[in-house]
């Protein structure tokens, strides 16, 4: 016992350097201890890796259902290993449509996994991602790379494209669907579509996004473990200058009571982008 | 303060060494690493921080702006010098010592 405890002492200490909170409640947070990385989810599991991303391991929480943590480490931990690793992820979900890539960023509940399943169980897009979304950044070129292959959707959400949801879930909980057409192969990013629900719009409007308007809502996005690796960080705007100058961006606003219609505007973007 | 706050003006200035920027298209993006913060610069101010940085004086970016747009060198100036003062305060932009010994 007193072993033990001597052993607890001399442990260093966790220094938490990014906490993210929900409705007051710790969601997230991610810190260093020595010369550890540590990244914790409340109720769900604690991943430790280096500096490097090397020797990861994920510890999961005490009761932790096994889909969500199947969840979790597909998309969250995938990303934040990525990030440790030069490679960019993004909060989003992604699709491929005739082999163009289409990246759907927005806030939670914003309607990102929704239109990755309206696209790919309505108008045969290949599913690449439902939560975090994995690019390949060349010198002039930026690729999808699949790495999720199910819909994590609301009760809202299925009803809306025509599903069951499953007895016993409630109807704010993300339950899976195995998305019927994975992406194997990287594919080109040809677009990027910041959704946004707003009551006061009538019906849905696209518009185009140039700049830092762009830039803000890519940087909001990314993925990142170590905050403070100052290359990394100079790296990933290089990597994002870069996914700018090879996408086309819009914005679709919707109104809150239709959070479907997203593929044929989706098809318009993609249009635009041909002529 | 920095020296660099009182003469910025009148002398050269550089991109301090914790600031990446990026133009995405005609605005630009700054990345400070040092304070982990990002800032973005509509076109104009863009058309400042890479005069500055390629060691343009205020006014010679000010002539350059009033032959494009409709504005008096008088207004051009201030609002450069404005914002200039701005990027100087939050470290973004550093005296460039080398040119100083360059000159």
């Amino acid at each position: 016992m007193l072993a033990a405890m001597v052993k607890e002492a001399a442990r260093p200490t966790i220094r938490w350097i990014h906490v993210v909170k929900v409705d007051g409640a710790l969601a997230f947070r991610a810190g260093k201890r020595g010369k550890d990385m540590i990244a914790q989810w409340p109720g769900l599991g604690t991943l430790t890796c280096a500096r490097d991303g090397s020797a990861a391991k994920f510890s999961p929480a005490a009761g932790a259902s096994g889909r969500a943590i199947g969840k979790l480490q597909g998309a969250q931990v995938r990303g934040l290993l990525r990030d440790l690793t030069g490679q960019l992820t993004v909060h989003g979900s992604a699709v491929a449509v005739d082999g163009r890539g289409v990246l759907f960023l927005g806030a939670d509940g914003a309607g990102k996994s929704t239109a990755a399943a309206e696209m790919c169980r309505r108008h045969g897009a290949q599913m690449f991602a439902d939560d975090a979304a994995c690019l390949e950044v060349g010198e002039a070129s930026v690729s999808l790379v699949p790495c999720e292959g199910d819909h994590w959707l609301t009760h809202a959400s299925r009803l809306a494209l025509g599903l069951p949801h499953p007895r016993g879930a409630a109807s704010r909980d993300k339950r899976d669907v195995r998305a019927s057409n994975v992406g194997r192969e990287p594919c080109p990013l040809a677009l990027v579509v910041f959704l946004r629900f707003n009551s006061a719009v009538e019906a849905a409007e696209l518009r185009p996004l140039r700049g830092r308007e762009a830039a803000r809502l890519l940087l909001e996005a990314v993925i990142r473990f170590d905050l403070e690796d100052g290359a990394a960080r100079g790296r990933e705007l290089e990597q994002l200058t870069t996914v700018y100058n090879c996408a086309a961006f819009f914005e679709l606003m919707r109104p809150l009571r239709d959070p479907g219609g997203v593929a044929s505007f989706v098809s318009h973007a993609l249009r635009g982008r041909n002529s | 303060m920095s020296a660099t706050a009182g003469n910025w003006k009148h002398g050269r200035v550089r991109c301090a060494d914790s600031v990446h920027a990026r133009l995405f298209d005609e605005e630009l993006v700054i990345l400070d690493l040092a304070k982990g913060e990002y800032f973005s610069l509509d076109p104009i101010g863009a058309r400042l921080w890479s005069g500055l940085n390629s060691g343009q004086t205020v006014e010679e970016v000010a002539q350059g702006i009033v032959a494009e747009y409709d504005i008096t060198a008088e207004v051009a100036r201030a609002d450069l010098v404005a914002l200039g003062d701005e990027l100087v305060a939050q470290g973004l932009l550093v005296h460039d010592e080398a040119a100083g010994q360059r000159a």
